[in-house]
């Protein structure tokens, strides 16, 4: 353990692989030149589905990087959108020159469930089949099953991402794994930046990725609380925390801060209140010891949920005025764990180029401008009622 | 002990467990103290054929037959595991007199499950749908049920069981296998710590007694596949041990800031000292054999509590009966407690109660304090044929009467997550 408590984090790399970019960078000039990386499914993959457009990585065959570390059988597009993410961020804050101890660098992440794939059973069920087409339970279990690989369970339990990207880049600290939605990857961003705050470790990656959009996710997404107007996304989304005066010494900017955080969940039926959201946000800004005059822009939730998108603006009308409200999801999709960690790197790219969206929340593409961004409040919320605030600024 | 900083002290006021050995704590620590063994024949599903058959399943009467009533209208999407958990955080809340407690915005609830499992006939569905090509054909199949998405999800446990408590602070789901209980414990603590909330219920539920959830560890060769007879089958630290047995239960706590709880008037029942967590950053399906993950997080638990590990009374062993843990948490043990090692008890309740997953460190937590307020140790049952590998004091075959104050509880999840708690009775003044 470090000595005293290291003061406040802050944020020393980032990484994104989007529906627009293999990287943070490749994303951002995609998103400032307006283009949007949702696409229209063919039928009739999708038919019926109500979600007939997604925003998938393009060419996800070529983020799977057999490199050390990693065991590919077991690593789902989820791993490596992980495992990129964090190796970009890993990367940009020059960890691997910073002679930090493993045990002093922490891992946390939202990570959205990873489904059963059908084809994996495939061979059992075939092997198993009796003569009227149904599963005979005699031959399954006396060779039908062996069919199944070893480590068919592994690649459903969404931690093990996180232990094959804690594998790849030699990390043994402090560390937790939330699921599955928005909430789970802000809380992830929290805890990691907690985690240097408080001296348990030296630098901590945080953040989330999204599982990967096979026709059943899309079939399920239906049920899932999620509007029929809602696109689903594939990301993965991670930042760099160290402290403050542990960058400065390593000569590393630091390129934000995340100043306040809050989180609740609605516990009646429906989606949550206005005055839920509207405390949550307002806590958040306490925290930053600054009033709602001083933000620059909200990244609203706004997942296309028509009532749910509706209470969000009226909470942010109430206590932010007119605060322009902008949402990425119109271009990246709703990336499940991963989204308000998508929104907070680009927040980290706003503050720092010092471009701002001024297009209408909803608009497809969205069109920036030069201004000085100081400080930008990111919403998230489940389907489930949790509801989430996080506060960025720019470094120290 | 004084931390010599400002976090809040975070104490425990309330407890609750269903087991195979019982249906609440008092019953499931009576039984264990016997040394019991909650292990039988597989009666989920027709397990004969399969290399193992044991498991641990908590009988369906146990779970009570009405639905809380903030889930009345919501049934299909309540899994076996919200059942579960459903009971134990009765109990917790009742000890703890939780309907007492006004300001529901500062209670959070935080949950390690994995979530329900498919059932075989989803599968069906999902590979006629796979081989039609198209997501409408599954939609018009009428036995393809879509609410098992509910089922399945972790967040939908953790969400349900806010509402039904009324807990509207911070709520979330853990996923990090079997140390998932364990660092929602773990995390609750650290959210009351910072200040994010004055209360937390916490814990972990887990049913896997399905075909399917059963299957995937089966081809992992983690369950034992040799054993003379159920009640024998989970052999932690024993020569003979082959792989754990599957089991399923729920253990909830209620911590919270010390001076929120004495305010209130709300009985001590012990204290969450300290908290650490590890990863191996190994192979994904091994075990560092020096166990040196593990030894990471208790050392860290131990820092964070301000200990010593000369202050350390019992080990309660994450104890699988695999014989990579097995052997690997022997060695951590000793790495982090040198020549003290061999005089600590040390001692594995999946002897008798098998792995509950996400649940076994609450469940374990919960007994191990439950035995720090009786003066009682749990005994590691089965361990017959000693290994000479595993050569701690690990309290064989019987419990034994003992004062003890405080205690390290570790959890181990696949992949290489470790965590492990530090707990203690209350001190005087409480």
């Amino acid at each position: 353990m470090g000595e005293g408590r290291p003061g406040p984090a802050v944020i020393t790399g980032i990484g994104l692989t989007s529906a627009l970019g293999r990287s943070a960078a490749e994303t951002w000039q995609s998103l400032t030149a307006g283009r949007s990386g949702i696409e229209r499914l063919p039928m009739p993959a999708t038919e019926g589905t109500s979600m007939p457009r997604v925003a998938r990585v393009p060419a996800p065959e070529r983020l799977r990087d057999p490199g050390r570390g990693v065991q590919t059988r077991i690593a789902g597009l989820h791993t490596w959108l992980l495992v990129r993410a964090c190796t970009e961020a890993w990367n940009q804050a020059d960890l691997p020159g910073a002679g930090l101890s493993a045990r002093r660098i922490g891992l946390f992440a939202g990570l959205s469930p990873v489904e059963c794939r059908p084809e994996d059973l495939l061979g059992a069920a075939k092997a198993s089949l009796g003569s009227c087409g149904q599963i005979d339970y005699e031959r399954f279990f006396r060779e039908g099953y062996r069919q199944i690989h070893p480590l068919w369970l592994l690649f459903m339990l969404s931690n093990i991402a996180l232990c094959q990207a804690a594998a790849r880049l030699g990390i043994q600290g402090d560390n937790a794994v939330f699921s599955p939605h928005s909430d789970a990857g802000a809380r992830a961003l929290w805890e990691g930046m907690q985690s240097v705050a408080e001296g348990r470790s030296d630098a901590a990656l945080a953040g989330g990725a999204s599982a990967e959009l096979w026709p059943t996710a899309l079939v399920r997404a239906r049920y899932a609380g999620l509007s029929p107007r809602s696109v689903l996304g594939e990301a993965g989304a991670f930042m760099m925390f160290e402290s403050g005066t542990g960058a400065y010494r390593r000569g590393v900017p630091a390129l934000a801060r995340i100043t306040g955080f809050a989180q609740a969940c609605e516990t009646e039926d429906g989606p949550p209140a206005v005055a839920t959201i509207q405390r949550v946000m307002e806590e958040a800004l306490e925290r930053t010891g600054c009033g709602p005059a001083e933000v620059d822009l909200v990244i609203g939730h706004l997942d296309g949920s028509a009532e749910e998108d509706r209470r969000e603006q009226a909470a942010v009308k109430q206590l932010l005025g007119g605060a322009p409200v902008w949402g990425s999801k119109t271009a990246l999709g709703h990336t499940q764990a991963a989204s308000v960690v998508v929104d907070a790197v680009l927040s980290v790219l706003m503050l720092t180029g010092g471009l701002m969206p001024v297009s209408e929340a909803g608009t497809p593409s969205a069109v920036f401008r030069r201004a000085a961004v100081r400080r930008i409040l990111i919403n998230g919320r489940s389907p489930q009622g949790q509801v989430v605030t996080l506060v960025m600024e720019r470094g120290a | 002990m004084d931390r010599g900083d400002s976090r809040r002290r975070v104490v425990v006021t309330g407890y609750g467990v269903i087991t195979p050995l019982g249906a609440d704590t008092e019953t499931t620590f009576a039984r264990t103290s016997r040394g019991e063994s909650g292990v039988g024949p597989i009666t989920a599903f027709d397990a004969a054929g399969l290399p193992c058959a044991v498991a641990g399943e908590v009988p369906d009467d146990w779970l009570g037959t009405s639905q809380p009533s903030p889930l009345r209208h919501l049934e299909p999407m309540v899994s076996r595991g919200v059942r579960l958990a459903w009971q134990a955080a009765q109990q917790a809340a009742r000890q703890a007199h939780l309907e007492r407690v006004s300001c529901r915005h500062r209670i959070g609830f935080f949950l390690g499950t994995f979530g329900e499992n498919q059932a075989w006939a989803q599968i069906q569905s999902l590979h006629r749908m796979m081989r039609a090509g198209a997501a409408k054909s599954l939609l018009d199949a009428r036995d393809y049920d879509c609410m098992h998405f509910f089922r399945r999800k972790p967040d939908v446990a953790a969400a349900l069981m806010a509402r039904i408590c009324d807990c509207q602070g911070p709520v979330h789901a853990f996923g990090s296998a079997c140390a998932a209980g364990a660092q929602a414990v773990g995390e609750a603590y650290r959210a009351i710590q910072a200040g994010k909330a004055d209360l937390m219920m916490a814990g972990g539920c887990e049913a896997p007694i399905t075909l399917v959830g059963f299957l995937g560890f089966l081809l992992l060769r983690a369950l034992v596949e040799r054993y003379e007879n159920p009640q024998r089958a989970s052999r932690p630290f024993d020569r003979k041990r082959n792989g754990f047995v599957l089991s399923e239960g729920a253990g909830i706590l209620i911590l919270e800031a010390r001076e929120h709880a004495l305010a209130r008037g709300a009985r001590v029942l012990g204290e969450v000292l300290g908290y650490g967590t590890s990863l191996d950053a190994f192979r994904i399906t091994d075990v560092p054999a020096h166990g040196q993950g593990a030894a990471l997080a208790m050392r860290a638990a131990l820092e964070d509590a301000g200990l010593s590990p000369g202050e350390v009374d019992y080990i309660n062993a994450h104890g699988t009966a695999t014989v990579q843990n097995d052997l690997a948490e022997t060695r951590a043990i000793k790495a982090v407690f040198g020549h003290m090692a061999r005089q600590i008890p040390v001692s594995s309740h999946k002897s008798m109660l098998g792995h509950t997953v996400a649940a076994a460190g609450p469940i374990e937590m919960i007994l191990t304090l439950e035995g720090m307020r009786q003066g009682l140790i749990l005994p590691t049952i089965n361990l017959s044929s000693p290994d000479p590998a595993c050569d701690l004091w690990y309290v064989p075959n019987e419990a034994i009467q003992r004062a003890h104050s405080r205690a390290l509880t570790n959890s181990f999840g696949f992949g290489g997550h470790n965590a492990c708690l530090c707990i203690g009775l209350p001190r005087e003044e409480e």
